[in-house]
């Protein structure tokens, strides 16, 4: 053997005996006490912790909450017994699934126009008869688009149904439509959308879906 | 748990009725709210409902009895919550963080740890079984929820309401245990089972060899005059949960409270019937082991040096702030709240222990007092009042010893002296956001330097010498805690950017302080499981342990000369000590929590923690939105049989209840009928309505019957018809204070007798009355107080009676004022009042009428009747008459003798209280009998008396006083008169 072949052996050797040894101390200085943290070291308290609570909760936006509000001010129309009956009738429902509908049910101008302070206070309102001879009502009566949807066909079909005399005799429906948010809205582009929506026969079976949701 | 009875005072006030409630709907959740910058959270806790819920639901195989109403509302600067299950589930929510001081309160996400813990609380007393099924079922008529509130005014409610909720009549360490118990393991160990501050409650108990309260003790000590009053309902209640929970499993802790057919109405005897012993053996059982528990974790704290401290105060000090050392007196300056005198400013000589009181604290809060900050430049003391409600900002001048107030409605503590700018920062709560705030001298605006996100909190914020740099505790929606640094200058320029020292993660850290050269912090955390002091070097950015305590080091400073002063948790509160500590520490102990061994030994308990709220889809589960008027929304709840007294007879009927979910609006509608022959056929049929809406009342009787007339001698009943619309305003409130405004208008057809004075014929049958009261009171109590003890309140009146086209104008006014005396829960009150009537005396309306003490012999209304001003002790009831009269009262109340062990954890005596006091009315007095007899001009009555009072408690929460009292009465003449008084007061 040469003697730099012993040389390598003896350091290899003692570096295992210094390993093994090292191991030998750690593992019987782990034994020897209840715990790491107690013995040689500051012991940090054993608490079982799984926490991992998050939230998306962005104090600046309220989306998520306006959009619940007004799915349950819709449904909450729905449970009207009047809007029940009203629901019954096919041509109601089939329009109530229409999905420019309920895109517009969805669209940010009538979240605002529901979850209106106005809308509230109107919500509240008993005498459809007053609105009705309002000067907003009025306005939106004499409107280009609402003359434009009174002559439709659908229109004129869905007015001649029992189920939408019904819903018209509704409250709710009433004060919606005589809000100055609903004017305001009429008179926007959007609800150029709405009055080719009323037309259209599916509107009825859109809001029985929405209560059958 | 129980909503606090101020509840409907802060709504009222904070609630303008203009202001509409708006409601989201679930199918079994009806969430309120009146403010739209509150909605944001709506999502967040509508779906930490849906987690605890169902997972309550599944535990306790509990079936609702309706929808929970829950309130979300920002009457507070804290987070906070109450539950109650009658007459429906409600639930009302407090916005704001929760606070951190001391690790009270460990918590993760809170609209989620609220849920969690509330509805605990909703699902155990409104869970029902087969029995109490029944009589929901009977007094709801089948269609009503059926359970019965107890009204003082119909007593035999009471007994109604234990047979519908019964378990809501258990202790409140029950629940309170029960809740706790639940949050952790929901939470995943985010709780108060497994945090640092029960288990040095209990470990500094056993080390200062305490007694820990027994079953009754609990309830009338623990919970009265400990410091820590009703939070020693949470903390025994949870410690004792978690010893059987370990004793015996989880599991039949939760069969304990589980609701559903097999399962025993009283709480008492499912217990017996789940662990086989009565509850007073275990609870027994618990104190041995607890105490060898806590010997266990002493000695291996012990095994390394415990760091000695010396005492610098002769007494504990029960509840502190954060202290301050005034160098120019040598002089530690604190807030404290003890037993004996009212929570105050104190300033301490470390060499003698002497306290010297400064000023008291308005509001101080339960475990920090005030938010305390000094400059002490200026030697200004700055700190907040009404910590339980919306903050105000004082300042006290030590020099001048003056006080002032210098914000309304501050809405922030934590608060730091900026010695550099002269300004005070703080942090706000507000809207359930923390805004990082600095106030500017004068001290009179508030302006926002940062908004954290919702769920992020700071607190304990201490400012650098320099003032270029805030430190402060930061913790997230997590439950971790961080030490964090801001730049004052970037805060001021919009920039928060802020910058990590040490990440405690689940070990709370807190009150990090500079040293005066600003080079190091002082702090404390819970990081060995005890609180210990630790020290941040800026140069080495090292985090060391200075010491090891056995119970735990709160709120240190290192003073300049070297000295780290500190306080000490003690079994009697808080003690300020010097630590001998000045070198970092290599070797501590970690002290083992008691919770964790149930984590240990059971782990079902990790599966437990709830799901992640986030996969719950609230659009599906909505139902319904909208606004919400509790008018319209009174729905009848409980109809059940009543007995009533009317004049001399018994009356038997039933009474409708209605509500409206919330408490704003309330009607009670009541029928009667009296058998008795000797009663006029038009008297015998007696009806009540009592309408409640916000501030508004509508009260109708006819012929109206009152259950105490059955024992007398005090009469309510009235032939005849009685209505009467009022109204009352809080036109300011923050408790103590409140101002009142009260009017009503009654109308009367029918009568034999004068309203309000049952011996006082009228010679007319019809009446019209009008009052008018303005009334302000400031009244405080101490620690260990059954009664009020200190401050003032007054009241102006006015009342017209319209009578045969004649008016009878007359004016009073009272005014009561009390103060300490040096015997702990002894005050002293003086109580005066005055009057005059501008009508004929000959008429019985132009007349105020005196007499007697006023309690009947079974009675619900004040205990204290003498310090009415119409009671004259010694004289028959209405005896004296009077159109003009001035009235002292002398009254000293002894102090309180509690029973410590002296009945049955259903059945035991509180306290029993004597009280002494003598008066003198004078005016031109006449006697009431002898009306047609004229005014002979001022004359004067005397009088001397005592009072003994006895409270009992019935299922803990039915509280009955026995009242004896005797007085003697002597007019100018010398003519005597003596009055024996006894009476039960239900309720």
């Amino acid at each position: 053997m040469k003697a730099g072949n012993r040389k390598a052996y003896l350091l290899l050797g003692g570096i295992a005996i210094v390993g093994l040894a090292s191991v030998g101390y750690v593992a019987h200085s782990n034994q020897s006490s209840d715990s790491a943290s107690v013995r040689g070291a500051i012991g940090q308290r054993s608490v079982y912790r799984d926490s991992d609570a998050t939230t998306g909760v962005d104090s600046k936006a309220t989306a998520e909450f306006e959009r619940l509000y007004v799915s349950g001010v819709f449904k909450g129309v729905a449970d009207d017994p009047q809007f029940k009956q009203l629901a019954k009738n096919p041509d109601f429902a089939a329009l109530m699934q229409n999905a420019d509908f309920q895109r517009l049910v969805l669209s940010a101008d009538f979240q605002k126009l529901v979850g209106s302070n106005s809308f509230e206070k109107m919500m509240q309102s008993a005498d459809f008869e007053k609105m009705m001879q309002s000067a907003d009502f009025e306005k939106m009566m004499q409107s280009a688009d609402f003359e434009k949807m009174m002559q439709s066909a659908g229109f004129e079909k869905m007015m001649q149904s029992a189920g939408f005399e019904k819903m018209m005799q509704s409250k709710e429906f009433m004060r919606i439509v005589c809000s100055k948010e609903f004017g305001r809205l009429f008179n926007s582009g959007q609800f150029e959308r709405v009055s080719q929506l009323m037309a259209n026969a599916k509107f009825q079976s859109a809001v029985l879906q929405l209560r059958q949701q | 748990m129980r909503l606090a009875s101020s509840f409907l005072v802060l709504f009222a006030v904070a609630v303008p009725l203009a202001a509409q409630l708006r409601v989201i709907e679930t199918q079994d959740l009806r969430l309120l709210f009146y403010d739209p910058r509150h909605t944001y959270l709506a999502p967040q806790l509508m779906r930490g409902f849906e987690n605890a819920f169902q997972f309550h639901k599944r535990m306790f195989r509990y079936q609702p009895s309706g929808q929970v109403n829950i309130l979300l509302e920002d009457f507070a600067d804290y987070g906070h919550g109450g539950a109650d299950v009658i007459p429906v589930n409600h639930v009302n929510v407090g916005i704001g963080a929760v606070n951190y001081t001391y690790e009270t309160v460990p918590s993760n996400e809170r609209m989620t740890w609220m849920m969690n813990h509330e509805l605990a609380h909703v699902a155990e007393m409104d869970g029902s079984r087969s029995s109490d099924h029944f009589f929901r079922r009977l007094f709801g008529l089948g269609a009503f929820p059926g359970k019965v509130a107890p009204h003082a005014e119909d007593p035999i409610s009471m007994a109604y309401s234990f047979l519908t909720v019964p378990r809501r009549y258990a202790p409140r360490w029950y629940h309170e245990g029960l809740a706790v118990f639940l949050e952790t393991w929901m939470a995943g160990g985010m709780g108060r089972s497994l945090g640092g501050y029960d288990e040095m409650v209990f470990r500094a108990l056993v080390r200062d060899d305490a007694r820990i309260y027994d079953l009754v003790g609990l309830d009338v000590e623990g919970t009265t005059i400990d410091f820590q009053v009703g939070v020693n309902s949470y903390l025994y209640g949870t410690r004792f949960l978690s010893w059987l929970a370990l004793e015996y499993g989880p599991e039949k802790v939760i069969q304990w409270a589980a609701s559903g057919d097999g399962s025993k109405a009283y709480y008492g005897a499912q217990f017996r019937h789940v662990f086989g012993q009565p509850i007073a053996r275990e609870w027994s059982r618990w104190i041995e082991a607890e105490r060898a528990w806590q010997r266990e974790n002493l000695t291996s704290i012990k095994q390394y040096p415990v760091t000695p401290v010396q005492r610098i105060s002769r007494i504990a000090l029960g509840s502190v702030s954060n202290s301050f050392f005034d160098e120019s007196t040598g002089r530690l300056l604190a807030a404290v709240r003890y037993p004996g005198p009212m929570a105050h400013l104190a300033a301490i000589d470390p060499g003698t222990g002497a306290a010297h009181r400064l000023q008291e604290v308005e509001g101080a809060a339960l475990f920090f007092v005030t938010s305390l900050a000094f400059d002490p430049s200026g030697r200004r003391l700055f700190y907040t009042t009404h910590n339980n409600n919306w903050r105000d900002l004082h300042v006290y001048d030590l020099n001048t010893q003056k006080d002032t107030k210098l914000i309304a409605d501050y809405r922030a503590g934590d608060i730091a002296f900026d010695r550099a700018a002269g300004s005070l920062w703080g942090v706000r709560h507000v809207n359930g956001l923390s805004i990082i705030v600095e106030s500017p001298p004068p001290y009179n605006k508030i302006v926002p330097r940062h908004e954290l996100p919702y769920g992020h909190d700071l607190f304990d914020l201490d400012i650098s010498p320099d003032g270029r740099t805030i430190v402060a505790m930061f913790a997230d929606t997590s439950g971790r805690q961080k030490l964090v640094q801001f730049e004052t200058g970037r805060l001021r320029d919009g920039d928060a950017s802020m910058q990590t020292l040490h990440d405690f993660e689940f070990s709370s850290g807190a009150s990090f302080r500079f040293t005066a050269d600003g080079s190091q912090l002082y702090g404390t955390s819970y990081f060995t499981g005890a609180s210990n002091i630790f020290r941040f070097d800026f140069s080495t950015r090292a985090m060391e342990i200075l010491t090891n305590t056995e119970t735990g080091l709160f709120w240190p400073q290192m003073l300049a000369d070297g000295r780290l002063l500190a306080y000490e948790y003690t079994a009697r509160g808080f003690c300020p000590v010097v630590v001998q500590a000045a070198k970092p520490l290599q070797d501590v102990s970690a002290v083992k929590y008691f919770g964790q061994q149930i984590v240990e030994k059971y782990p079902v308990v990790r599966q437990w923690k709830l799901p992640p709220p986030e996969k719950i889809d609230l659009q599906k589960l909505t139902t319904r939105a909208g606004e919400f008027s509790t008018f319209r929304n009174l729905r009848p709840y409980a109809l059940y049989p009543i007995v009533q007294g009317y004049k001399d007879s018994a009356a038997a009927g039933a009474r409708l209840d209605f509500t409206d979910g919330l408490g704003l609006s309330s009607l009670s509608i009541t029928g009667s009928y009296s058998p008795d022959a000797s009663l006029a056929a038009g008297e015998r049929f007696h009806f009540g309505l009592d309408l409640h809406h916000w501030g508004w009342r509508v009260q109708a009787n006819y012929n109206k019957a009152d259950f105490y007339d059955l024992f007398g001698p005090t009469k309510q009943s009235l032939k005849g018809f009685e209505g009467i619309v009022g109204y009352r305003k809080n036109l300011r409130y923050k408790a103590p204070r409140s101002l009142d405004l009260d009017w009503s208008i009654a109308g009367y057809a029918g009568l034999d007798r004068v309203p309000d004075y049952q011996n006082v014929r009228t010679p007319f049958d019809k009446l019209l009355t009008a009052r008018l009261g303005l009334s302000y009171s400031n009244l405080s109590r101490s620690l260990g107080a059954v009664d009020d003890e200190k401050g003032y309140r007054w009241k102006l009146a006015t009342l017209g009676n319209a009578v045969n086209s004649e008016f009878f104008p007359r004016f009073y006014g009272l005014f009561d004022y009390g103060f300490l005396t040096p015997i702990r829960n002894s005050p002293i009150w003086i109580r005066s009042s005055a009057g005059k009537s501008f009508g004929n005396r000959l008429q019985p309306f132009a007349n105020f009428y005196f007499g007697g003490f006023g309690n009947n012999y079974v009675d619900h209304l004040d205990i204290s009747r003498y310090r009415e001003f119409y009671s004259f002790p010694g004289v028959d009831l209405n005896r004296i008459g009077a159109t003009s009269f001035g009235k002292t009262l002398l009254e000293w109340n002894l102090p309180p003798l509690r029973f410590r062990n002296f009945g049955v954890p259903w059945l035991y005596c509180n306290w029993v209280r004597p009280t002494v006091f003598s008066g003198v009315i004078a005016g031109n007095l006449a006697s009431s009998r002898l009306q047609v007899v004229p005014a002979t001009g001022a004359t004067y009555y005397l009088d001397a008396g005592a009072q003994l009072d006895f409270r009992v408690v019935i299922s803990s929460y039915l509280n009955t006083t026995f009242s004896a009292g005797y007085a003697a009465a002597q007019d100018r003449q010398g003519r005597r008169s003596t009055e024996l008084m006894f009476s039960i007061k239900l309720l």
